[in-house]
């Protein structure tokens, strides 16, 4: 140590508490609330830009065609109850259920705060299963509450659980066809008789009457969906892109991004996983050659339309709709190769997926390694989402970020 | 005689007061540490709802306790920690501290974190360090029953401390002392931009080349700073900067308990008697011990295990030179070898099983048999890749599937790289043939990741 000369110690020292000095005086941004947005004027990284555009140009939009679509869907479901046996009101039925479908799709990639579950998101209060809660879905109980009858009542929604409502029960009681129930013999219902006692026309009859009731019900979640992003009422949409201020439940930018993602991460659960690997017979849930009872949509036949909207949701949260959203971040982080892979990966996936038909069922029987590479195309978005993208953004998925780290 | 000299300047008796000063302030700290963890729940996400867990080799016999097993654990942690510093029992509480903390941290290898790595090594250097022979319960017992111990301790005692924090210092500034950190200022640059929003240093701390300078002040610091901390002349200087840095490093980033053990166990370079100065300027009575005239020099049969101790611990940190590849790439050697903070490294990990039978193809996702936390962990370490394909393997025959070939495509991205295969595709893993490297190893694309300019992260600053 003595080899050491004065001279030469006393900048080294003083480099060194400046090394610290200088990283000291970066705050935790979780600690103390930004007073206003900060400055996105200079040329650079607005990563609450992306977030606003998001909302306001992706996510809003979203749901408020969603809530015209539920209403268009309501008016024809109301129709259809007012004459179930006329074929022409059905049809009608049909076509507003698919095109609300068609939004709601969309919309399963955009379950960022009040959408998500409470326990899984922050500021969530649930609507997306009051809405759609696909894979929770349950055409048995179903018919048994059709049998029970109590769907008319006010209180039903309250209390009843969610695979016994929503699009997801519409889809069924609207699409499927005869008179047979979706139980099996034991169930009381077909065991007391109480089903066949219905009769056809009065299964008909209450099917769409149920279908209507639960119209109006999706009608309110996706009001209530609306109200809570309108900047004139809930306003979540502020709580959203302004982090930190006020009553928003994120303390940092960096955790609305998070959950962004994790809300995005639907395209490698849900789409990539549930909806193309499980029926395609590529993941252990199914040990047969193919599986298409796995198959979302087994009323409507519509599962690979709805894997064209999703991916079109996913497409609308990453740009978001062309407006600067995770695309612009990545380009302005130095990250343009990723954000023309991402946007490649996608565009190509989404050309596949138009090409397919609106049902996967009878291309899963005949041609599956056409499903199987459809599968390998949203795959290629899921690879990059989970390595680069993850790492040049320092994302975490919400529920990793709980504990320490070195 | 070097060795002589040697001998009798680790034997020596010092004052005992810094090592007991250690002893309290290492106690409370995790004390806090185990109510902070069972108080948070983390105990449930780590260790109760998985349903797989990962092994470190030569302890897959260590199982996971149940739930009430588990928190159990950690209240009497946290007890023994108090009675640690305390110094109450001492001769039984801080061996009881160390098993158990090193039990806990056995139980998953992605729990692993380099500062609980050190929680158990120092831990461990209390239960033969006297530590207790000052200002602890103990040595008050000895004195009302007119035993006293003497007041000081072998100066080898206190400098095996010190050793311990210099080593994980300097390992973890040379550590630094590689392209992505020092050239591309990565991934600080990562690190720093999603911070970019933060209240009047956001700015600042994106303003071009910010990262690099960032990068470079930590990597000095860490290299230097034990230096500093030795000198009396530059220790007050430096402390400051020790406080600084780990503050600042506590602000910025989900690192833990780590800055406050650091913080405090620095304190241990200051002088011998270093507590009684700060309790004389403080107004109260600390008299300096009478050290014995005549010292002792250390045994040479504890000299010679302490010095291959310290030379292992010195050593140990660096194996991942002698392997292939690059040790932030590949994991050979990254283990025990303080590389703190220094990598941001995520993969889309898939697994395909082959049944031998049929030659059907699966692919099977980790999640299904992980956590979150677990997964992320998992993505970027190859052993741990390797062990859930023997569970999936496992899996596999108890679901009837019969004999099954395991492969992985682990698209891995380094620093903000694009995606490379990190373990060669090809290869069973349930079948390794004993070779070297592994069978599974495979450089990354563009060679050394940290050196090939192609491959070279995108650089992630507020201006461009």
């Amino acid at each position: 140590m003595t080899a050491f000369s004065r001279p030469l110690l006393r900048p080294l020292a003083a480099l060194t508490l400046l090394s610290a000095l200088g990283v000291t005086s970066c705050d935790d941004d979780s600690d103390e609330a930004p007073a206003s947005a900060p400055d996105a004027g200079a040329a650079g990284v607005d990563r609450q830009a992306a977030l606003r555009a998001i909302g306001e140009q992706t996510i809003l939009p979203t749901y408020q065609q969603f809530l015209s679509d539920a209403q268009a869907l309501s008016a024809a479901l109301d129709a259809l109850a007012a004459d179930p046996d006329d074929a022409e009101r059905r049809a009608e039925a049909q076509r507003a259920f698919s095109e609300a479908m068609h939004d709601w799709q969309r919309a399963e990639l955009m379950s960022v705060g009040p959408a998500g579950a409470p326990s899984a998101r922050l500021g969530g209060l649930g609507i997306r299963d009051e809405i759609y809660s696909w894979p929770t879905v349950n055409p048995c109980r179903v018919d048994q509450e059709l049998v029970e009858g109590e769907f008319a009542e006010p209180d039903f929604f309250d209390g009843a659980l969610v695979n016994v409502y929503g699009l997801d029960a519409i889809e069924y009681l609207i699409f499927v066809e005869g008179g047979e129930n979706a139980c099996p013999s034991p169930v009381p219902i077909n065991a007391d008789g109480s089903w066949a006692a219905l009769g056809e026309a009065e299964v008909r009859s209450r099917r769409a009457r149920y279908a209507a009731a639960a119209a109006g019900h999706v009608i309110e979640s996706a009001q209530a969906l609306v109200d809570a992003w309108d900047p004139e009422k809930g306003n979540f949409l502020a709580a959203y892109s302004r982090p930190g201020e006020g009553a928003s439940p994120y303390p940092t930018v960096q955790v609305a991004l998070n959950e962004t993602f994790a809300a995005m991460f639907y395209l490698d659960k849900q789409l990539k996983d549930l909806k193309l690997g499980a029926p395609a017979g590529i993941t252990l849930d199914c040990t047969d050659d193919r599986c298409p009872e796995r198959l979302e949509s087994q009323w409507a036949r519509r599962s690979g339309a709805y894997a064209t909207d999703n991916l079109e949701g996913f497409r609308a949260m990453y740009t978001a709709s062309g407006a600067g959203g995770f695309d612009t971040l990545l380009t302005d982080t130095g990250a343009g190769d990723l954000a023309e892979a991402l946007g490649g990966a996608t565009a190509a996936a989404l050309e596949t997926f138009s090409a397919l038909p609106p049902d996967l069922a009878e291309l899963l029987a005949q041609e599956p390694e056409t499903v199987r590479s459809a599968h390998g195309q949203v795959k290629a978005i899921s690879d990059l989402l989970k390595s680069q993208f993850v790492t040049v953004l320092n994302l975490s998925v919400p529920q990793e970020g709980a504990s320490d780290n070195d | 005689m070097p060795f002589s000299r040697l001998r009798h300047t680790l034997g020596r008796p010092v004052d005992g007061a810094s090592l007991a000063a250690f002893r309290i302030i290492f106690g409370l700290a995790m004390a806090f540490a185990m109510i902070r963890y069972t108080l948070s729940g983390w105990i449930d996400e780590v260790l109760v709802q998985p349903s797989f867990f990962f092994k470190f080799k030569g302890f897959e016999w260590v199982p996971v306790w149940s739930p009430e097993a588990l928190y159990a654990l950690l209240i009497a942690l946290a007890a023994l920690a108090l009675c640690v510093s305390a110094g109450l029992l001492y001769r039984l509480t801080a061996p009881l501290f160390w098993l158990g903390f090193t039990l806990l941290q056995l139980m998953d290898v992605t729990n692993y974190l380099n500062h609980y790595y050190l929680v158990v090594l120092l831990s461990g250097y209390l239960v033969f360090l006297p530590a207790h022979r000052l200002w602890s319960v103990d040595a008050w017992r000895r004195r009302r029953a007119g035993r006293p111990w003497a007041p000081t301790v072998p100066a080898w005692a206190v400098y095996l401390i010190r050793a311990q924090i210099a080593v994980v210092y300097v390992h973890a500034g040379l550590a630094k002392v590689n392209a992505d950190w020092l050239l591309h200022g990565q991934p600080m640059g990562i690190w720093m931009a999603s911070r970019a929003d933060a209240p009047i240093i956001g700015p600042l701390i994106t303003l071009p080349g910010a990262a690099l300078v960032m990068s470079w002040l930590g990597c000095l610091y860490d290299l230097t700073i034990p230096l500093w901390m030795s000198w009396r002349r530059t220790r007050p200087l430096a402390y400051v900067a020790v406080i600084a840095f780990h503050l600042a490093t506590q602000a910025l980033f989900d690192i833990g308990m780590f800055p406050t053990l650091m913080m405090t166990s620095t304190l241990i370079f200051f002088g011998f008697g270093w507590p009684r100065a700060l309790l004389r300027r403080l107004g109260a009575a600390a008299p300096t011990p009478t050290i014995p005239p005549q010292p002792r020099p250390m045994a040479k049969a504890a000299l010679i295990p302490l010095a291959l101790w310290c030379t292992f611990q010195a050593l140990w940190p660096l194996r991942s030179h002698l392997y292939p590849g690059h040790v932030l790439w590949d994991e050979l050697g990254m283990r025990f070898s303080w590389r703190v903070m220094i990598r941001e490294k995520h993969g889309n990990v898939t697994y395909h099983v082959t049944q031998k039978e049929t030659g059907r193809v699966f692919q099977v996702d980790p999640r299904r048999y992980l956590e979150w936390r677990q997964y992320s962990e998992m993505s970027g370490q190859p052993d741990l890749i390797i062990q859930l394909a023997h569970h999936i393997h496992d899996d596999c025959l108890r679901r009837g599937l019969g004999e099954t070939e395991v492969r992985v495509e682990a698209l891995v991205s380094l620093n903000g790289r694009p995606p490379a295969s990190m373990m060669n595709p090809e290869v069973d893993l349930i079948r390794l043939p004993d070779t070297w490297p592994p069978a599974w190893w495979t450089p990354h694309p563009g060679g050394d990741p940290l050196t090939a300019r192609p491959e070279a992260p995108p650089r992630l600053s507020r201006s461009h």
